[in-house]
C-alpha cells in the first residue's frame, strides 16, 4: 500500500537504489537531531531513534538512547496551554473577549476553522496524531451504499411537510449540502476555553478502592502525568482567578498578538523556555497489551508506510478434488479507520472491542486496522456505539 | 464423471422436498417498528442480524430516516461538521419498508394492529415501540414565537441555527440539562453572549451532582456565561407576541421570579423530556412515565382493577421511552435517555422479540454518556443521578482532570471522568461493589478527610 521511503526521503525507493533524474533530496525532511526538535521526533514516532547514517528517522533504525525530553508537568491532555503563557484575545463581533486558549482533545477544530482557534498542543502540524493515522482518509468522500456500512439518510431535502415550523424556517437546501455549517457571519469558530492558570505542580492524589475482600483495585501509576504524590494534601491551593469582567473593547485591542497560523514551524504559544508537555515517546516494541498484532498503527508522520496484520496467504488450495461450480464468493476482509479529526478519545470502543482499540495511556487511539474476522462482530458494535461516530468500516473486495 | 451426475429419482425427490418446503414454509411474520430513531434503527439491524426475513415497516413521524440526534446541540449549533455527519452506520441491508412523515396513532394490543391516520390499519406479528421522548413544554414558553425555540429534531435544530444566523448576538437558555450546557458552549464558542436560566444551583446537577456539576459550572462560568441560577422565568414576551404591552423590539424578553428580566434576542427551552406515549392511550399498557416494560423489554399491561399485569409477548419497547428495571443497579423501573443505551436498547429489544418472555435474557446495560462543554470531556457510566454520596476517586478538580466515582448505600453506582474516560473503564467494573471511605468530595469542611477534599471544589460550588 504504502511507498517504501529512502534514506533520502524518495518515495518508491526500490532496492537497487534507483533514483530519477532530477530527484533531490527535500530540504530539511526532520531536523539533524531528533533531540533538537523533541516535538518532531515524538510525533512522527522517531523519538529516540537515527538510521544508521545517524540522522533522524529513516529507513535502518538503530535504537539511540531517548532525547533528554524535560519532564512532562501537565497532566492534562492538551485541554490547556502551558503554564505561564499570556492567553492571547480575539475579539468576537458580539463585542465579548475571550482568551484565545486550549480547546477541546485535538482535531476538534475542523479543518476550515480558525486557524488561531487551534489547539497547539493538540492540534498537530502533522495532523492529528499520527500514530493513528488513517491510511484510508484520503479515500475518496463520497457517500458509500448501504453494504459499505453507511446509511441513507433519505428525504432530507424533500422535507417540506416537516412541521408548521419549519414552513417559516424553510431552509436552503442548496446551502446546507454543499457548505459547511459556518455562516458568514461567526468568527470566533474557534473553540476556547480558559482555565484556572496553572503552575504546575500537579498532585494527583490517588484514594486507594479497596474491594470487599480487601484488595486494593485501584492503585496503579498515573503514567505520563507528572509526579503521583500518593494521598498528600493538594498542594497547589491558591485562589482561583475569578471570571472577571469582560475588559473593553479597546483594552482588547492592545492586547491581541499576532499569531502565526498553528502549521508553521515554531508553535506560538508554546514558551520554550517552560516545561514542555511532551508526550511519553511511544512504546517501540508492542505492548504485550489485549492486542494481538503487532503495532497496530502506523509509525511515523512521513511516507509511512502502515504496519499491518501479515497478508494471510491463500487460505484456500486449489486440488485435484476442487468441488464443481463457482468458488465461493467469501467475504471481503474489513478495514478499520479511526477519523482522528472526529475521535474524542472517549474510549467506547475499548469497551467494545477490547481486542482491537485501546486507548493507551499516551493518550492515543491505537486499533487494528484489520482485525480478525472473529472480531469484527464486536468492532461493529465499537463503530455502532462510538459518541463521536469516528470508526469508518470498509470491506475491501 | 457420470458419478456427479445425479439420477432422475434423487432429481425428482429433491424438487419434491422443496416444494413441500415452500408449502409449509413458516408464514413470514411482520415487524412494525414505530419510531425511526435510534433505537428502532439498531432494533432493525439486530433483526436481520439473527436472520429474520418477514417484513420489517418503520413507522416515523420524521420525514428522515434515523440520524444521528447528539450532534445536533453541538456541532450543528456551534457550526462545525457537515449534515452528513448525522448518518448512522448500518452494517446490515435492511430491507425495511419506511412509512415516514407517518405518525402512529394508536396500538390495538388484542388485534395486533398499529393506526395509522386516516383510518388506516397496520397488522403486526411483533410491534417495537421506539417513539423516544419529546421536549417538555415550560409552561407559559412562547415555543411558537420564532425566537423560542425547543431542541429536540432537525427541524428544530434547523430552524433554530436559521435564526441564530439572523444577527442574534444573545441567546437566553432555559434549562441547566445536559442539552442546554451544550448549546450554552457551542454558542459561545460561536462568540455569542448567553444567560442560562436554572433552577437548580449547579450545572446538571440531577445527572452528574452536584459537585461535578459545580466544577462545570466553575467552566461555564470563566467562559462568561452568564449563569442566572436559582431562578425560573415566570413571563415572557417576544417581538412577535400578538398583544403585549411590554413586547421587546426584537428578540424575546423573560422575566424571573426573583423580579429580573434577561432580554435575549433567542432563547432555547431545555428543560427535558417527556415520553412519547400519548400515542398509545387506550392500547391497555402501562405508560405512566414512559411504557413499562419487563427486565427483558416485553411491555405490560396496566394492572386492571384488582388484578395483575400481563406481560405481552409481541409489544417491546426501547430507547428513551421505555422505563424498564436495570437489573445491573436495581429492580425499579426507570428510563434512561443515553444514546448508546438507546443502541443497546433497540438491539436487546429485537433479540427479546424474537426469543419470548420466557427465554429472554434481561437488558442489563450498563449505562453510558457522554458530553462536552468548552474542551472539557465529561463522560460517565452507571447511573450518578441515584447516587447518594460523590468522591474524588483520582485526578485534581482544579486541574479539569479527575474521575469522581458515585456511591449509593455504600455500593459504587456510576462514576464520572473529566477529561480523562479512558481511565473511566476501570471504575466501570466497580459497579455494585462496595466502596472503602475515601475522601468524600466536598463533604464536611474539615476533619480528617479534608486533606483530600480539594478546596478548590468548595470553592467552585
Ligand atoms: C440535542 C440532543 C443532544 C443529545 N446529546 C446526547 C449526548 O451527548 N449523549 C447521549 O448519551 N445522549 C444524547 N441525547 C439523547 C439521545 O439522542 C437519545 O437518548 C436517543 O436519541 C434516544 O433514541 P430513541 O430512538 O429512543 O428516540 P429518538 O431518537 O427520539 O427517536 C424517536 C423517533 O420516534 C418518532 N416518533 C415519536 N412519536 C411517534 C409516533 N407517534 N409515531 C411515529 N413516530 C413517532 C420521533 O419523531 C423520533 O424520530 C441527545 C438528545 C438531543 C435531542
Ligand atoms: S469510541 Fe470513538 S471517539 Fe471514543 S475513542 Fe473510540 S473512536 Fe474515539
Amino acid at each position: 500500500m504504502g511507498s517504501i521511503v529512502g534514506d533520502d526521503g524518495f518515495p518508491g525507493a526500490r532496492p537497487d537504489g534507483f533514483r530519477p533524474a532530477g530527484w533531490a533530496p527535500p530540504a530539511q525532511r526532520l531536523p539533524e537531531r531528533a533531540a533538537d526538535d523533541p516535538y518532531l521526533a515524538v510525533y512522527s514516532g522517531l523519538a529516540g531513534w537515527t538510521n544508521s547514517a545517524g540522522q533522524a528517522g529513516g529507513a535502518q533504525l538503530v535504537r539511540n538512547p531517548p532525547p533528554p525530553f524535560p519532564p512532562p508537568s501537565e497532566p492534562r491532555r492538551g485541554n490547556d496551554r502551558p503554564a505561564g503563557s499570556a492567553a492571547p484575545l480575539r475579539i468576537s463581533p458580539g463585542g465579548m473577549a475571550a482568551p484565545a486558549g486550549g480547546t477541546g482533545p485535538r482535531g476538534a477544530t475542523p479543518p476550515g476553522a480558525d486557524p488561531l482557534g487551534a489547539d497547539p498542543l493538540g492540534a498537530h502540524p502533522l495532523g492529528a496524531h499520527p500514530l493513528g493515522a488513517d491510511p484510508l482518509a484520503a479515500g475518496p468522500a463520497t457517500p458509500s451504499p448501504l453494504d459499505t456500512g453507511s446509511f441513507d439518510l433519505g428525504s432530507f431535502d424533500t422535507g417540506s411537510f416537516e412541521s408548521a415550523r419549519s414552513d417559516s424556517a424553510r431552509w436552503d437546501s442548496a446551502r446546507w449540502d454543499s457548505a459547511r455549517w459556518d455562516s458568514a457571519g461567526t468568527v470566533n469558530t474557534g473553540p476556547f476555553a480558559t482555565y484556572p492558570p496553572s503552575t504546575g505542580q500537579n498532585t494527583w492524589t490517588v484514594a486507594p478502592v479497596v474491594t470487599d475482600t480487601g484488595t486494593i483495585v485501584n492503585t496503579g501509576t498515573i503514567v505520563n502525568t507528572g509526579p503521583v504524590a500518593g494521598t498528600g494534601p493538594i498542594v497547589n491551593t491558591g485562589p482561583i482567578a475569578a471570571a472577571g469582567e469582560v475588559a473593553p473593547a479597546g483594552a482588547q485591542v492592545a492586547a491581541i498578538e499576532p499569531l502565526g497560523p498553528a502549521t508553521s514551524g515554531s508553535h506560538p504559544v508554546i514558551d520554550a523556555s517552560g516545561p514542555l508537555p511532551v508526550p511519553v515517546p511511544l512504546p517501540v516494541s508492542p505492548p504485550t497489551g489485549p492486542l494481538d498484532v503487532a503495532p497496530l498503527a502506523d509509525l511515523g508522520g512521513y511516507g509511512y508506510t502502515p504496519i499491518r496484520r501479515a497478508e494471510p496467504g491463500p487460505s484456500f488450495q486449489p486440488s485435484v478434488r476442487r468441488r464443481q461450480g463457482r468458488t465461493p464468493r467469501r467475504a471481503g476482509r474489513s478495514v478499520v479507520s479511526v477519523d482522528n479529526n472526529k475521535c474524542h478519545l472517549y474510549a467506547i470502543c475499548q469497551m467494545e472491542a477490547p481486542a482491537s482499540f485501546l486507548v493507551a495511556q499516551d493518550g492515543r487511539l491505537y486499533y487494528d486496522a484489520a482485525p480478525p474476522s472473529e472480531q469484527m462482530p464486536s468492532v461493529r458494535q465499537a463503530a455502532r456505539l462510538c459518541p463521536m461516530q469516528a470508526i469508518a468500516l470498509r470491506t475491501e473486495p | 464423471m457420470n458419478s456427479r451426475r445425479r439420477s432422475p429419482d434423487i432429481a425428482q425427490a429433491l424438487v419434491r422436498v422443496g416444494q413441500t418446503r415452500l408449502e409449509y414454509k413458516p408464514p413470514s411474520r411482520r415487524v412494525v417498528i414505530v419510531g425511526a430513531g435510534i433505537a428502532g434503527l439498531r432494533a432493525a439491524e439486530r433483526l436481520r442480524e439473527r436472520g429474520f426475513d418477514g417484513p420489517i415497516v418503520f413507522v416515523g413521524e420524521e420525514p428522515h430516516k434515523p440520524y444521528n440526534r447528539t450532534p445536533l446541540s453541538k456541532a450543528m449549533i456551534a457550526q462545525v461538521g457537515r449534515l452528513n455527519d448525522l448518518r448512522l452506520p448500518v452494517y446490515r441491508d435492511l430491507d425495511a419498508m419506511w412509512r415516514l412523515g407517518t405518525r402512529a396513532v394508536g396500538l390495538d394490543v388484542a388485534r395486533n394492529r398499529v393506526i395509522l391516520p386516516r383510518g388506516e390499519e397496520l397488522e403486526y406479528d411483533g410491534v417495537v415501540i421506539a417513539t423516544g421522548v419529546e421536549s417538555r413544554h415550560l409552561k407559559g414558553a412562547p415555543i411558537w414565537s420564532e425566537n423560542v425555540w425547543a431542541l429536540r429534531d432537525l427541524s428544530d435544530g434547523r430552524g433554530l441555527v436559521r435564526r441564530l444566523a439572523d444577527n442574534v448576538r444573545h441567546v437566553a437558555i432555559v434549562g441547566t440539562g445536559f442539552i442546554g450546557c451544550e448549546v450554552a458552549s457551542s454558542l459561545r464558542k460561536r462568540g455569542m453572549e448567553v444567560s442560562v436560566i436554572g433552577r437548580g444551583d449547579a450545572l446538571m446537577g440531577s445527572a452528574i451532582g452536584a459537585k461535578v456539576g459545580g466544577v462545570m459550572t466553575r467552566v461555564h462560568r470563566q467562559n462568561h456565561v452568564n449563569l442566572l441560577l436559582g431562578r425560573n422565568p415566570v413571563r415572557w414576551a417576544t417581538a412577535d407576541s400578538p398583544k403585549d404591552r411590554n413586547r421587546p423590539s426584537s428578540g424575546v424578553r423573560i422575566w424571573l421570579d426573583d423580579g429580573s428580566r434577561v432580554d435575549a434576542d433567542a432563547a432555547v427551552v431545555a428543560v427535558g423530556g417527556l415520553p412519547t406515549t400519548r400515542w398509545l392511550q387506550g392500547s391497555g399498557l402501562d405508560i405512566s412515565d414512559g411504557v413499562l416494560t419487563t427486565a427483558a423489554c416485553h411491555a405490560v399491561t396496566a394492572a386492571p382493577e384488582g388484578g395483575v399485569p400481563l406481560v405481552v409477548p409481541s409489544v417491546v419497547a426501547a430507547g428513551d421511552v421505555a422505563r424498564w428495571p436495570n437489573l445491573r443497579i436495581d429492580e425499579t423501573p426507570r428510563r434512561v435517555e443515553h444514546w448508546i443505551t438507546a443502541s443497546e436498547h433497540g438491539q436487546a429489544a429485537a433479540d427479546s422479540l424474537l426469543l419470548g418472555p420466557e427465554q429472554a435474557p434481561p437488558f442489563m446495560p450498563l449505562p453510558r454518556f457522554w458530553t462536552e462543554q468548552f474542551g472539557v470531556q465529561l463522560s460517565g457510566v452507571g447511573r450518578p443521578g441515584l447516587a447518594d454520596a460523590c468522591r474524588l476517586a483520582e485526578g485534581s478538580p482544579r486541574d479539569l482532570e479527575f474521575i469522581a466515582c458515585y456511591t449509593r448505600a455504600g455500593k459504587v453506582i456510576g462514576a464520572v471522568s473529566c477529561n480523562a474516560s479512558s481511565r473511566l473503564l476501570e471504575y466501570a467494573d466497580l459497579m455494585g461493589w462496595p466502596l472503602e471511605p475515601g475522601p468524600a468530595l466536598g463533604a464536611g469542611a474539615g476533619g480528617g478527610s479534608a486533606a483530600m477534599a480539594p478546596r478548590s471544589l468548595a470553592a467552585a460550588v
